[in-house]
């Protein structure tokens, strides 16, 4: 706005536009869309009388008319129309900034022109404050102020609102410009590093670079020193020259002062043989071609040092050459060297780069190929959990397979069973089976309980049983003995009244009679002891075999049999019991028909050869057992002899030594038992032997038997025989107790030589000893 | 053998023989194998009745084999063997502990020059099936530990004559206290297999 105010200030507006101000004091501010402001009132007095009443004008108006505004340097000055000119003084007052800025760059320099033109004709300039005044006296009463501030306001706000418009244009504008910017320095600095990179990169490279040309001056440096080394070298051995030449020189000239001295001897010679000339005339010519001959030689010399210079030079040339030649082979080596070893360096790089490519390659190719492997491994786990889960699906479905086909069998089974049945005759029948079971079950329950009395009676008249076998044992036993008794007393009856008559007739002796007699009785006797042990041994054998009565017999028969019907019925009821009520239960299996079968099989079977092998196995490992157990006793003993050979004899005799204690223990088994089984018929044939007889028969000695009668009275009461196994005669021995039988001796076996009868009449005696008392 | 069964979609006594004997060979080995009485590396692999199926190569094994099916071919053919088991026992202890029996039912009145009607497919199925459950039957059995070998017992009848010298009577070889667990059956029309595997319960 100061600069508006100063543009202002400097602007003098032309005539014409005032004229037309003034000419039109009933201009209306017309509101333009922009809303041009209408002019304002400064204080200076050329601005007071600048600033006339104008027209505002529409700031399209304005545009057009600068538009339609020539260029002030292409074409002559030319007064603007009023149009132009009131833009123009709008635009000087600070209105309308919407116009390009070289437009107000033109407006401007009109502005100057028009100023130039207006101030010189101040006259106009007071004849339009006049106008003004007039103006303002003769115009009606109009708040042009208010106006003119409202249209001020306005046309600001319109500018306002452009500027606004243009600052948002412009933010887009300058955050695109940004962003562009932004992208662009992301760019810029991408490629900064990038740039950084590089330059890293080839900083790194220039330091191996440097390095390398480190190395390399390095190695010029030792080739320069090697070279400095030689070139000394070779300078000693130009200066050993140089005084070998000098040295020659020397000598060519102390040869040449030889010469001169030679010459000059010569000389004096010559003068001294001058005086000898005529008769030396030959020796001068001797001398002169001596002379001839030194010059000659001198000539030759001469031209030898000249030669030897020309050597010199020479060789000095060719060292110089042989010192070019070497530096340049030396670089030359130096050079096919470095070559050499930049080839192979270069050479080295390239297979590193190309190893490089191949390495990023391979890189790239096996992380391909373990991503793909990740995914590989990952199939690989959802397949083998799929895998697991269809096995166990599998195994799930071969079991229901298994399940089904066991209940198929099943259906079938009881579909052959049932046969054309249906499912309610089925049921039907189950339920009388169950009513028949049941009815079953409560006859059961009752044969139990009349089992249960049975069994309870059973063990009643069990006991009863027992209670009257011991009745009757006891009662036979009474029975016998009373029996015994009577038995006895008619004996004794009997012997009383064979006494009597034996005293009877002793009177009347009959001895044949009375012994006919008196064997013939006791011979019956005899006969009814026999009858009588054959009775007593019978009953024996049946109280031992425990024989019962008839009714017990029958009556325990009976409950047998009623057990064994209740038992059966029992197990009859309980099968049914299983059949019809759980379907699902397997129908039992046929038994096994081994029986009805023969079972064979081949002998070389598998199991047969391994076992074989296990037991021959064993049986090796045994003997290898045994025969390292007797190596390790031979070696332990220490000695000298062949310890294999010891060990297989070992091994041989505890073998055998393991059969003869086999054999032996057999042996003694054997043994045993047979003597076992001798003692036991021996002791049986003697105890029966004893028991029947009376007599205990013991073998003392050989051929010497003992006998001890049953009814003795004492144990020492013993008679002794002696056998002859030859004739098989049988002697009584005597002794105390044999002694005392005198009688029954005399007359047994003296008279009838009867040991039968001898020892039958001892256990008559001592049986009637015995129980007579 | 089997082109009997093949061409005519009819079978006859020998070839439904010739069928079970040789089941019963790809049975036993399936067995053999399944239960490791051999070194699985002395089995090769075969394709048959659709399955890979283990055989053994082992020529003392292959000998009894072929000795054992030739001679209950025969009994067959006299319709004179009811039942195949391959009983499996312990070389130290003789014991039992594995008893795999096969029961076959014969028709008795077929005679050799009858033939019957019979899918081949079929039949392929029923032993396909069965070979199977045998494969599948590890998953139950028990694992024998230690030294086990197998013998293969014929139930003939009464009045069948022993083949020769080599061969003698023998026991059942029966599992006191047994788990059985039945397997598939399969049919020729001339012949029906009943499978059945019973083993010691080891609780």
């Amino acid at each position: 706005m100061q600069s508006n105010q100063d543009f202002r200030s400097r602007l003098p507006l032309p005539k014409s536009v005032f004229k037309s101000a003034i000419a039109r004091p009933s201009l209306q501010t017309s509101t333009a869309p922009s809303g041009v402001p209408p002019l304002r009132t400064s204080s200076s007095a050329s601005q007071s009388c600048v600033k006339p009443t104008l027209k505002v004008l529409s700031t399209n108006s304005v545009q057009t008319a600068l538009r339609l505004r020539p260029h002030p340097y292409l074409s002559s000055h030319v007064r603007p129309t009023f149009s132009s000119r009131h833009a123009m003084t709008v635009k000087s007052i600070g209105l309308v900034p919407a116009v390009s800025p070289q437009v107000v760059t033109r407006l401007d320099f009109d502005v100057e022109n028009n100023r130039e033109s207006l101030l010189s004709s101040p006259q106009d300039m007071n004849r339009c404050l006049t106008d003004k005044r007039l103006s303002s006296k003769t115009s009606p009463a109009v708040d042009w102020n208010s106006l003119s501030k409202e249209a001020e306001v306005i046309a600001l706000k319109t500018q306002i609102t452009k500027l606004e418009t243009l600052l948002d244009e412009m933010k887009l504008k300058n955050s695109q410009i940004c962003i562009d910017y932004d992208l662009k320095i992301e760019k810029l600095t991408t490629e900064s590093e990038r740039h950084q990179n590089k330059c890293l990169d080839f900083e790194k490279q220039m330091k191996a670079f440097e390095l390398k040309s480190e190395e390399s001056s390095d190695q010029l440096l030792n080739a320069r020193e090697e070279f400095g080394r030689e070139y000394e070298k070779y300078e000693k051995r130009i200066n050993e020259l140089t005084k070998t030449v000098m040295d020659l020189t020397n000598q060519l000239s102390d040869n040449e002062v030889a010469i001169d001295s030679v010459e000059a001897t010569h000389q004096s010679q010559m003068v001294a043989v001058e005086h000898q000339m005529k008769a030396l005339e030959s020796k001068v010519i001797e001398l002169s071609e001596e002379k001839e001959f030194f010059v000659k030689h001198i000539q030759q010399l001469e031209s030898d040092a000249k030669d030897r210079e020309q050597l010199d030079a020479e060789l000095k040339s060719a060292k110089v050459n042989i010192c070019l030649l070497n530096e340049e082979l030396k670089s030359y080596k130096d050079g096919v060297k470095l070559s050499d070893i930049l080839e192979n360096e270069l050479q080295e790089l390239r297979q590193l780069r190309e190893q490089n490519v191949e390495l990023i390659r391979s890189n790239q190719l096996l992380t391909d190929v373990h991503s793909k492997n990740l995914v590989l491994e990952e199939k690989l786990i959802a397949l083998e959990t799929q895998l697991n889960e269809r096995n166990n699906r599998l195994k799930g479905v071969m079991e229901t397979d298994l399940e089904v086909n066991e209940l198929r069998k099943r259906l079938s089974e009881w579909q052959e069973l049932l046969a054309n049945d249906s499912p309610i005759d089925v049921h039907k029948h189950l339920s009388n089976v169950q009513n028949n079971e049941i009815i079953l079950r409560s006859e059961l329950a009752s044969l139990k309980t009349q089992f249960d009395d049975m069994m309870s009676k059973r063990e009643q008249l069990e006991s009863d049983l027992m209670t009257t076998r011991n009745e009757l044992l006891e009662q036979n036993e009474s029975i016998k003995k009373l029996n015994r008794k009577c038995l006895l007393f008619t004996k004794e009856k009997e012997s009383y009244k064979s006494l009597i008559n034996s005293y009877e007739h002793d009177v009347t002796l009959d001895w044949n009679k009375v012994s006919k007699d008196r064997i013939s009785s006791l011979e019956a006797l005899v006969d009814d002891y026999r009858n009588f042990v054959e009775q007593l041994e019978t009953e024996i054998k049946v109280l031992k075999n425990g024989e019962e009565s008839e009714e017990c017999q029958h009556r325990i028969k009976e409950l047998e049999n009623s057990f064994n019907k209740i038992k059966e019925m029992k197990e009859h009821q309980i099968s049914p019991e299983s059949e019809p009520m759980d379907t699902n239960c397997a129908p039992p299996r046929e038994p096994t028909a081994a029986v009805s079968y023969r079972i064979i099989h081949f002998n070389q079977n598998p199991i047969a050869v391994n076992i074989a092998k296990h037991n021959e196995d064993f049986k090796r490992l045994v003997e290898e057992n045994q025969r390292l157990q007797n190596r390790v006793l031979v070696l332990e003993t220490g000695s000298d002899a062949d310890v294999t050979q010891k060990c297989d004899e070992g091994i041989k005799n505890s073998q055998e030594l393991e059969k003869l204690q086999k054999k032996l223990v057999s042996a003694e088994k054997s043994q045993q038992k047979i003597i076992d089984a001798f003692k036991r018929t021996s002791k049986e044939f003697r105890e029966v032997c004893y028991r029947l007889t009376g007599f205990r028969i013991d073998l003392l000695k050989q051929n010497t038997y003992r006998l001890a009668h049953m009814y003795a009275d004492s144990p020492d009461d013993v008679l002794m025989f002696e056998s002859d196994g030859t004739d098989r005669t049988i002697k009584m021995l005597e002794n105390q107790y044999s002694n005392k039988l005198q009688e029954s001796v005399q007359t047994y076996l003296t008279a009838h030589d009867s040991f039968p009868a001898f020892l039958a009449s001892l256990t008559l005696e001592l049986f009637h000893k015995q129980t007579i008392v | 053998m089997t082109s009997n069964t093949l061409v005519c979609n009819a079978i006859t006594l020998k070839g439904s023989v010739d069928i079970i004997t040789e089941f019963f060979d790809y049975g036993i080995n399936s067995i053999l194998y399944q239960r490791g009485l051999y070194p699985s590396d002395r089995f090769i692999h075969s394709q048959k009745y659709g399955l890979t199926l283990l055989m053994s190569i082992d020529d003392q094994l292959k000998e009894y084999l072929s000795v054992m099916l030739n001679q209950m071919k025969t009994f067959m053919l006299t319709k004179s063997v009811h039942k195949m088991v391959l009983v499996i026992i312990n070389v130290e202890t003789h014991e039992t502990v594995e008893r795999w029996e096969f029961l076959i039912d014969c028709d008795k009145t077929i005679t050799e020059s009858d033939s019957k009607s019979v899918d081949h497919k079929e039949i392929q199925k029923g032993i396909r099936d069965v070979i199977r459950q045998i494969t599948a039957s590890v998953t139950f059995l028990p694992l024998l530990e230690g030294k086990f070998s197998f013998d293969l017992l014929l139930f003939t009848d009464k009045d069948t004559d022993l083949p020769s010298a080599l061969w003698s009577d023998s026991n059942p070889h029966l599992i006191p206290n047994a788990e059985e667990v039945e397997l598939r059956s399969f049919s020729t029309a001339v012949h029906k297999v009943n499978a059945l595997v019973s083993y010691k319960n080891c609780e």
